[in-house]
C-alpha cells in the first residue's frame, strides 16, 4: 500500500465535515480578526491562542498585570459563543469552588449538585498559581479528560472545553507555583508582552468614549461550537511527513538528553507539539506541516514544559533549535525522491548518517 | 524566528574548526603519499591511492556536517562498514609499506598504527556523533605519540608531516572534546573558548613531544623494539632471530615476525650482534637458573659442642633433610671485560671500517701492500688549535662525521683510519711532520715510530651518505675478457665465472648499482666460514672460493670481489682493518673496544673524484652511511624538485596557474556546472527542477557566506532575502521555496500548480539570484549574516 493510497483511504474514513473547507478558514479568519480587535498589535500571538484551541489544548498566559490576560480570555469565550466562567484564585479557594459540589436538599432529602465553573466552555483561571495545590489538582482530570468526578460520579464537560489560565511572574509571594503534572495538562505557555506604542496609541484612542472600557467582537464573527469541531477535526487531518516526525522526536529527545534541563518533553507534549504545529499550519492555509510550523510553536510548547529547571529556557530552546538538524526542503524532490526512497535510505545508513543528518540525504 | 544580528556559522571559530578537520585528512593523505616507494607496483599504487583519495574526500564532506548534541550513535552497520573501508587496504598493505619506510619498522607495527590512522579518519568521517567522535579523539591521542615515535624514520621529509600531523592531531582532539564538552563533561561551553581549546592542544602536543623524546630516545623501531631478537631489533637484518627457539633451528624474525619475549635458551645466540637477551645479561646479570633439589648434611658445630646439651632436631649433626642449593652465578663475561683487553677504542657512528692497510697487487692467491706513502696527500695545519688536514682533499660531497680512536695496545705506526677523513688531530701535536698519509687514506706516524698506548686521535670525516654514492661515478679502466684479469691458466673456468658474474649483475648500468648487484649476488652465491683456510696447493683463489668451496672467510669475500670488480673495470684494492660493528660496542661507555678478533678485510674502489669507496662484500657485516640531517635532506628535496621544474618549466607554470585560477574561481566553476547541469537535465530528470533549483540558489548563498543559521528553513532563509533584496526576484524565489516545502513535506508530493510556468519561474530566479548578487548583498549587509534565534 502507497503512501497516497494511504491517505486517501485515512481521508475516506473520516467524517465529512458539512462546512466547506473555505468557509471554514474564512470564519477562523474572522475570528482571527476579532482576537486582534481584542488584543492590538498581537498578531503572533492571537495566532498561537488560536492554534491553542484548534488542538484542543489548554492555554497558560504568564504576564505582568493590565497586559490584556482577561481580555484575551473574555475575547476567546464571547467569539466562540459559549459560556464563560471566571474564577479568580486565592489561597483560600476550595476544589468544590471549581468543580461543584453536593447540597442536601431538605425537600427531596437527596444530594443535589451545584455545577462549578469548570462546566462551561471556556474557564479561566486568574491567577492560577495563587491556588493551594489542593485545588490546582482539581483541575488536572478536568483539562486531561473533560471530565469531573465527584462523590464516585462523573460528570462530562462540555466538548469543547477550553482553560486559560494566567499567572503573574513577578509576584512571587503567596503563591504556589504549579506542579509539573499540572503543567503538562497545558498545550502551551504564551506572553503577551508589552505593545508597540502606534497599537497603544491606538488603544488610548479607541477608548476614548467608552463607558465599559471593553471591546468585544460583533455577534456575526462569532465562531459557533460547530464550526469549532469541523476545524479541529480538519487541524487533526492536517498531513505530518514521517522526516517531520522524525524532526520532532530528535528535539524531543534532545530535550531529554539535555543535561542542564531536569526533565524532557513527555509523550503527551510530544503529542501537543504535533498537533499545536498541525493547527498552526491550518491557520497558515496549508494541508501539510512544515518545519517552520514545527519551530514557531517550539518555544510556548516547550516552555510550558521545561519551565521547571533553574535556566533560562528560551535561549536553551533556540539552542536546540539550532543544533538538531532541520529537514531541507532543497535537498531532495518527492516525485524522484519516492522512487529513490529506499536507495537513498540504503545509502545513508551506509554513509552512517541515518540519525542526525540524514534529512539531508533521504527524500 | 531568526535574528539578522549575530554572525555564527561562519565566524573565525567554526572556520578555524572546518579547516583544522580539512587538514587533518589533507595531512594524513600528504603523509601516505609521502610513504611511496619504489617497490609499490606503480598501477597498484595508484589504485590504492586513487581510493584514499576518495575516503579523505568523503571524509571531508561528511566532516564539514554541523555536529549536534542531541545527535545519535551511528547503526553498527555504518560503523562496521566504514571500518572495513578506512582499515582493511593498510593492513593489506603493510609489508609493502614497511619495505618502503625502512628495516626499522615491523609490518605489524605498521599495520597496527595505519589502521588506527585509518580508524581515526574513519572517526573525523561520522563524528557527529557523541561516542564516535570520542573514538577518533582518543585514536588521534595515541597517533600524537605514535608520531613522536616514528621521528626517525628513514624518509627525512616525514618528520615535518609528521610534526604537522601531531600538531593537528592534538588541535583536532582538544577542538573535539572542548566543542562536546557541554554534553561530554557537563561544563559550560563558554569556559572553554576556541583559543584556549588550542592552547591547550598545542600545550599536548608539546608534551607529548617532550615525552615521547624522553621516553624512546633512541626511537629505532619503538614498537619492534618490545619484540626481543637476536640481532637487535632490525627486521632486515639478516642475522637476527627471534627470541623464540634459538639455537640450531632458529628462525629470522621477519620469518616469525609475531615472536616475542626472552628466549628460553640460557645460551648465548651465535649471532655477531647483540641482543637485547644479551643487554639484560650483561646488565642484570643471567637469569636465575632453575632451582635444583639436592640433600645437605648438618655438620657438627663447634659453637654447637662448646654450648652443650643437645642440639634441636633440626640441627641434630649427621641429619640429612632435603634442601635446594643454587649455583652460584656466573662471571660476568663479555663486555666488561672486552674493554681491557681491546687494542683500540674508536667512539663515533657505526657500524664503521677503520682502514689499517690497503693492498692493491694480486697474483691470484695474495696481495700485496701499495708502495709506501701516497705523493699528493700530505699533513698540513690548519691554523686552528693542533688541528691538521690533508693538502689533497675531494669534492665537497657528503656529511662530516666525528670519530675518535684512542690506541691501547698497537704495536704500529698505523693508526686506525676511518673513511674519508680531512681533518685530524692527536692531542697536543702540532708539528705535521710527524705525519703522514699512506696508500691514500691510512695515517701513519713518520719515522717508524710506534704510536704510544693511549694516544687519542680525533678525525673528522667526510663521508658520502646514500645519495651522494648513489650518484657517483666510475672511471672504465676497461672491461677485461674474461672477466677477471689474471685469467691465463683456465680459459673455460674463467669463461664459467664470466658467465657466473654476468648473471649476477645481469642489465645493471656500470655505477654504484652494478657493483651492488655483483656483491648481492655474491653473497647469495657463498657464505662465511670465519675458520676456512685456502690449501696452499690452490693458486686461484678466486676460481677455488666461486667454483669449489663456496664458503670462507671475510678475506675471501674481499679479494674475491676487488678481483671481480677490476675486472670489471673498477680501479679496486683490498683494505684490512677493524671494523666496529654492533659485537664490539659496549653500552656502558658508548665506545666500540676493538679486539684482534676485530680484524676484517673488504674491497674498495675509486671514483672519479679519487675517493676511495668501500665495497663490503662479506656476509654479516653492514656498511652504514652516515645519516643525513633532516633539513638538509629536505633542502635537497626541495632543490631536485626546483631543478625539476626548471627543466620544464612552461609546462608547470601552465599548471600552476590553472590550478590557481582554478582554485581562485572554484565557487564560479562549481556553480556554473551546476546551473548547466539543471539547464540540461531540468525536462528529463526524474528529481523534481523546483528543488534543484532552491538548491543552487542555497549554495549560491553559502558559497557567497550569506548562507542559512543553523536550523533555519528554507522557507525563512528566502524570506529574510527577500526582505533585503524587495526589487529582486524575492516573490518567485519564496515561491519556488514554498513549492519545495510542499514537493517535500506535502501530501500530494506535487511541488505546485499545473498552470504555473515552473520552468520560466525557476529560470527567472536563476538569472537573478546570482553569485554576484549574494556577494554584493553579503558586502553590503554585514549585519544578514544569521546565527541566534530571537523571540
Amino acid at each position: 500500500m502507497t503512501l497516497d493510497s494511504s491517505l486517501t483511504e485515512l481521508d475516506q474514513s473520516q467524517p465529512q465535515s458539512p462546512i466547506s473547507d473555505t468557509d471554514l478558514r474564512a470564519r477562523i479568519g474572522a475570528l482571527r480578526d476579532t482576537l486582534n480587535q481584542v488584543l492590538l498589535g498581537k498578531h503572533d500571538v492571537v495566532d498561537l491562542v488560536l492554534a491553542c484551541l484548534l488542538s484542543r489544548g489548554h492555554l497558560l498566559i504568564e504576564d505582568r498585570p493590565g497586559l490584556g490576560k482577561t481580555s484575551l480570555a473574555k475575547g476567546i469565550a464571547t467569539a466562540l459563543g459559549g459560556r464563560l466562567s471566571r474564577v479568580q484564585c486565592t489561597p483560600d479557594l476550595l476544589p468544590g469552588d471549581i468543580t461543584g459540589f453536593n447540597v442536601f436538599n431538605q425537600k427531596t432529602r437527596e444530594f443535589d449538585f451545584v455545577r462549578g465553573p469548570v462546566f462551561a466552555d471556556v474557564l479561566l483561571c486568574d491567577e492560577i498559581n495563587r491556588a493551594t495545590p489542593r485545588t490546582q489538582s482539581a483541575l488536572l482530570e478536568a483539562m486531561a479528560e473533560r471530565q469531573v468526578t465527584i462523590d464516585d460520579v462523573c460528570y462530562p464537560l462540555a466538548e469543547h472545553f477550553f482553560v486559560v489560565a494566567t499567572q503573574n511572574p513577578s509576584e512571587q509571594h503567596g503563591t504556589f507555583p504549579l506542579p509539573e503534572a499540572q503543567l503538562d495538562r497545558f498545550a502551551m505557555k504564551l506572553s503577551i508582552g508589552y505593545p508597540a506604542r502606534r497599537y497603544e496609541m491606538e488603544l488610548l484612542a479607541s477608548a476614548v468614549g467608552r463607558a465599559d472600557g471593553t471591546a468585544a467582537g460583533s455577534e456575526k464573527e462569532r465562531l459557533t461550537l460547530e464550526e469549532l469541531r469541523a476545524a479541529q477535526t480538519a487541524v487533526a487531518g492536517v498531513y505530518v511527513a514521517p522526516e517531520l516526525q522524525d524532526y520532532l522526536l530528535d528535539l524531543v529527545e534532545a530535550t531529554r538528553n539535555d543535561l542542564r534541563i531536569a526533565h524532557g518533553v513527555s509523550p503527551r507534549g510530544a503529542l501537543a507539539w504535533q498537533r499545536t504545529a498541525q493547527a498552526r499550519a491550518f491557520l497558515d492555509g496549508r494541508d501539510y506541516v512544515s518545519p517552520d510550523d514545527v519551530q514557531r510553536t517550539a518555544v510556548p510548547v516547550l516552555s510550558v514544559r521545561l519551565a521547571s529547571t533553574k535556566v533560562d529556557i528560551v535561549p536553551r530552546i533556540a539552542e536546540l533549535l539550532r543544533d538538531t538538524p532541520v529537514p531541507d526542503a532543497a535537498r531532495a524532490s518527492s516525485e524522484a525522491g519516492l522512487a529513490r526512497n529506499k536507495s537513498a535510505r540504503i545509502w545513508s545508513r551506509l554513509l552512517g548518517s541515518d540519525s542526525s543528518g540524514s534529512k539531508e540525504v533521504v527524500a | 524566528v531568526f535574528s539578522n544580528s549575530a554572525k555564527a556559522k561562519h565566524t573565525p571559530t567554526t572556520s578555524l574548526v572546518r579547516s583544522t578537520r580539512s587538514l587533518v585528512v589533507l595531512a594524513v593523505v600528504i603523509d601516505e603519499w609521502s610513504l611511496v616507494g619504489d617497490e609499490i607496483p606503480p598501477r597498484e599504487d595508484w589504485i590504492r591511492w586513487s581510493i584514499w583519495l576518495v575516503a579523505a574526500v568523503v571524509a571531508f564532506l561528511l566532516s564539514r556536517r554541523e555536529r549536534t548534541s542531541s545527535a545519535r550513535q551511528p547503526s553498527r552497520l555504518s560503523t562496521s562498514v566504514w571500518l572495513a573501508v578506512g582499515v582493511w587496504p593498510i593492513v593489506c598493505r603493510a609489508t609493502a609499506m614497511a619495505d618502503t619506510v625502512g628495516g626499522d619498522v615491523a609490518p605489524w607495527e605498521i599495520a597496527f598504527v595505519r589502521a588506527l590512522t585509518g580508524a581515526a579518519i574513519v572517526g573525523a568521517a561520522l563524528a557527529s556523533w557523541s561516542r564516535v567522535s570520542r573514538f577518533a579523539a582518543a585514536m588521534t591521542a595515541f597517533l600524537v605519540l605514535a608520531a613522536h615515535v616514528y621521528g626517525d624514520v628513514s624518509i627525512p621529509a616525514l618528520r615535518v608531516l609528521v610534526a604537522v600531523y601531531a600538531a593537528m592531531g592534538s588541535a583536532w582532539l582538544m577542538n573535539d572534546y572542548g566543542s562536546r564538552s557541554p554534553d561530554v563533561l557537563a561544563i559550560k561551553q563558554s569556559r572553554f573558548s576556541a583559543w584556549r581549546r588550542y592552547s591547550i592542544g598545542g600545550a599536548l602536543a608539546a608534551l607529548a613531544a617532550v615525552a615521547g623524546h624522553w621516553t624512546f630516545a633512541p626511537p629505532s623501531g619503538q614498537l619492534a623494539a618490545w619484540a626481543e631478537s637476536s640481532g637487535g631489533n632490525r627486521r632486515a637484518d639478516p642475522t637476527a632471530r627471534s627470541g623464540q627457539q634459538d639455537g640450531g633451528g632458529s628462525y629470522r624474525s621477519d620469518q616469525v615476525p609475531e615472536s616475542i619475549g626472552f628466549s628460553e635458551s640460557r645460551h648465548f645466540l651465535d649471532s655477531p650482534r647483540p641482543s637485547l637477551y644479551d643487554v639484560y645479561n650483561e646488565s642484570k646479570g643471567e637469569p636465575i637458573p632453575p632451582v635444583t633439589a639436592g640433600r645437605t648434611k648438618v655438620l657438627q658445630s663447634a659453637d654447637q659442642t662448646k654450648k652443650g646439651g643437645n642440639p634441636p632436631v633440626s640441627f641434630e649433626a649427621q641429619r640429612k633433610s632435603f634442601t635446594t642449593t643454587r649455583e652460584s652465578p656466573p662471571p660476568n663475561s663479555g663486555f666488561s671485560n672486552r674493554e681491557g683487553k681491546a687494542l683500540c677504542i674508536v667512539e663515533g657512528q657505526g657500524p664503521m671500517h677503520l682502514r689499517w692497510a690497503v693492498y692493491d697487487r694480486f697474483d691470484g692467491r695474495t696481495w700485496q701492500e701499495a708502495p709506501g706513502s701516497s705523493p699528493r696527500d700530505a699533513v698540513a695545519k690548519t691554523g686552528r688549535d693542533t688541528w691538521m688536514r690533508r693538502t689533497s682533499n675531494y669534492a665537497d660531497l657528503g656529511i662530516d662525521v666525528d670519530v675518535r680512536v684512542k690506541v691501547v695496545k698497537l704495536t704500529t705506526n698505523r693508526a686506525p683510519t676511518p673513511a674519508d677523513p680531512v681533518e685530524f688531530r692527536c692531542g697536543a701535536i702540532d708539528q705535521p711532520d710527524y705525519f703522514a698519509w699512506l696508500d691514500d687514506g691510512v695515517l701513519s706516524m713518520r719515522y717508524q715510530q710506534f704510536l704510544p698506548p693511549g694516544a687519542q686521535f680525533e678525525f673528522r670525516c667526510r663521508q658520502l651518505d646514500e645519495q651522494c654514492a648513489a650518484t657517483a661515478t666510475f672511471e672504465s679502466l676497461g672491461r677485461v675478457a674474461p672477466v677477471r684479469r689474471n685469467a691465463v691458466a683456465f680459459p673455460r673456468v674463467e669463461a664459467e665465472i664470466d658467465d657466473l658474474v654476468a648473471g649476477w649483475i645481469g642489465a645493471a648500468p656500470r655505477g654504484p648499482r652494478q657493483v651492488d648487484a655483483l656483491i648481492a649476488g655474491l653473497r647469495r652465491h657463498a657464505s662465511l666460514d670465519p675458520a676456512a683456510v685456502v690449501p696452499p696447493v690452490v693458486t686461484d683463489s678466486t676460481v677455488y672460493f666461486l667454483k669449489l668451496s663456496r664458503s670462507g672467510p671475510d678475506y675471501l669475500f674481499a679479494s674475491t670481489a676487488a678481483d671481480l670488480l677490476a675486472g670489471l673495470g673498477y680501479r679496486s684494492r683490498l683494505a684490512s682493518g677493524f671494523y666496529a660493528g654492533p659485537k664490539a660496542y659496549d653500552l656502558a661507555s658508548g665506545q666500540y673496544s676493538l679486539h684482534s678478533d676485530d680484524l676484517h678485510f673488504w674491497a674498495e674502489i675509486q671514483d672519479d673524484d679519487g675517493r676511495w669507496q668501500i665495497v663490503e662484500a662479506t656476509p654479516g657485516y653492514e656498511l652504514h652511511r652516515p645519516v643525513q640531517p633532516w633539513t638538509a635532506s629536505l633542502q635537497a628535496s626541495a632543490m631536485n624538485a626546483l631543478n625539476a621544474i626548471g627543466r620544464r618549466w612552461p609546462l608547470w607554470v601552465s599548471c600552476f596557474a590553472i590550478v590557481v585560477v582554478a582554485l581562485i574561481r572554484r565557487r564560479e566553476i562549481a556553480d556554473w556546472i551546476a546551473t548547466r547541469h539543471w539547464h540540461l537535465t531540468r525536462r528529463g530528470s526524474a528529481s523534481c527542477p523546483v528543488c534543484r533549483c532552491l538548491r543552487i540558489v542555497d549554495r549560491r548563498a553559502r558559497y557567497a557566506r550569506v548562507s542559512r543559521a543553523r536550523g533555519e528553513t528554507s522557507l525563512s532563509f528566502v524570506v529574510r532575502l527577500g526582505e533585503l533584496c524587495p526589487r529582486s526576484a524575492a516573490t518567485e524565489l519564496k515561491q519556488i521555496a514554498q513549492w519545495a516545502e510542499r514537493s517535500r513535506f506535502g501530501v500530494s508530493h506535487r511541488p505546485h500548480d499545473q498552470t504555473v510556468d515552473l520552468d520560466r519561474v525557476c529560470r527567472e530566479v536563476l538569472a537573478d539570484w546570482t553569485l554576484a548578487r549574494f556577494r554584493s548583498l553579503s558586502r553590503s549587509e554585514a549585519d544578514f549574516h544569521p546565527g541566534t534565534f530571537a523571540r
